[in-house]
């Protein structure tokens, strides 16, 4: 994975955080985990594809996510209902765009997926595209989220 | 939420999430907006665009199945006078110029401010 691509992928997400829920974000100490990482309980996908192939999540506790749609909805939800999860999905779709926008002016050629949403204990992710993942921490005013990069440059 | 209103027209929102779809529409109604309809694809555009006739359509980008700039280029096929504003959270240079070469009438960044939205409206409807 190179830094420049994966610095704008992280700004995106700290600018659209901050931007959501008005308050600062702070960056915790990236790691680097093997091909198969283990999620908290929500967990946001967006697939890229072009000049890279692989994933980017954004994942949380359940009550940072309730907490974190009742933000962007501008009302409380007292559950994680359908609503919810599609606030949580228009997040992810948001931070990856804005990633993606940056970078396909800069010269490359990103594509991104529709986002998908999983919820549940003991969420494992893994692909056979062997592929490392970087876990970016990410507080916030909602609670905390894990940012994880899982990308690789596409080799023609 | 300051109204800025323009004169009435009809539209239709188009995108997968209907939480933005949501967003939009609370948007829209503080500027004199009527909704006409709401589609969650692009086929599905096309095919309310044919039965509803709006004024304007608002159409996001990353859809499942038929994608937006797929659906503006069927709706222009189908109507060449059609006002197709195009909002999505993606806005680089060759995409925003490839949906104003397919048609559309301008192209909006999410997340959407009225201000900026108002204005745009005002320039679409204006002959």
């Amino acid at each position: 994975m190179r830094l420049d691509y994966i610095e704008p992928i992280i700004e995106s997400a700290v600018s659209v955080l901050a931007e959501f829920t008005a308050a600062p974000v702070e960056r915790g100490d990236m790691k680097l985990h093997g091909n198969s990482s283990a999620s908290k309980e929500v967990a946001a996908i967006i697939g890229m594809t072009g000049d890279v192939d692989g994933r980017v999540i954004i994942e949380m506790d359940e009550a940072t996510a309730v907490a974190m749609a009742g933000i962007m909805n501008q009302e409380p939800f007292k559950t994680l209902d359908r609503l919810a999860l599609d606030c949580l999905m228009e997040l992810a779709n948001v931070m990856a765009a804005r990633a993606v926008s940056s970078l396909n002016d800069r010269g490359f050629l990103f594509r991104l997926t529709p986002p998908l949403i999983f919820t549940g204990d003991n969420l494992a992710f893994f692909s056979n595209l062997n592929l490392e993942t970087l876990v970016i921490p990410l507080r916030t005013k909602a609670g905390d989220f894990n940012l994880n990069v899982s990308l690789r440059m596409n080799v023609l | 939420m300051q109204e800025d209103r323009t004169r009435p027209f009809k539209y239709l929102v188009v995108d997968d999430s209907e939480f933005a779809r949501r967003t939009l529409i609370k948007v829209l109604a503080t500027i004199g907006g009527t909704l006409a309809g709401e589609a969650n694809s692009g086929l599905d555009a096309v095919q309310k665009y044919k039965s509803l006739k709006p004024d304007i359509v608002f159409m996001d980008i990353t859809m499942p199945g038929v994608e937006g700039l797929d659906a503006l280029e069927m709706i222009i096929t189908e109507d060449r006078a059609a006002k197709v504003v195009m909002v999505s959270s993606l806005n680089y240079r060759s995409l925003v110029d490839d949906a104003l070469k397919k048609g559309a009438k301008h192209f909006i960044t999410k997340p959407v401010q009225n201000a900026p939205l108002a204005e745009i409206v005002r320039s679409v409807l204006t002959p």
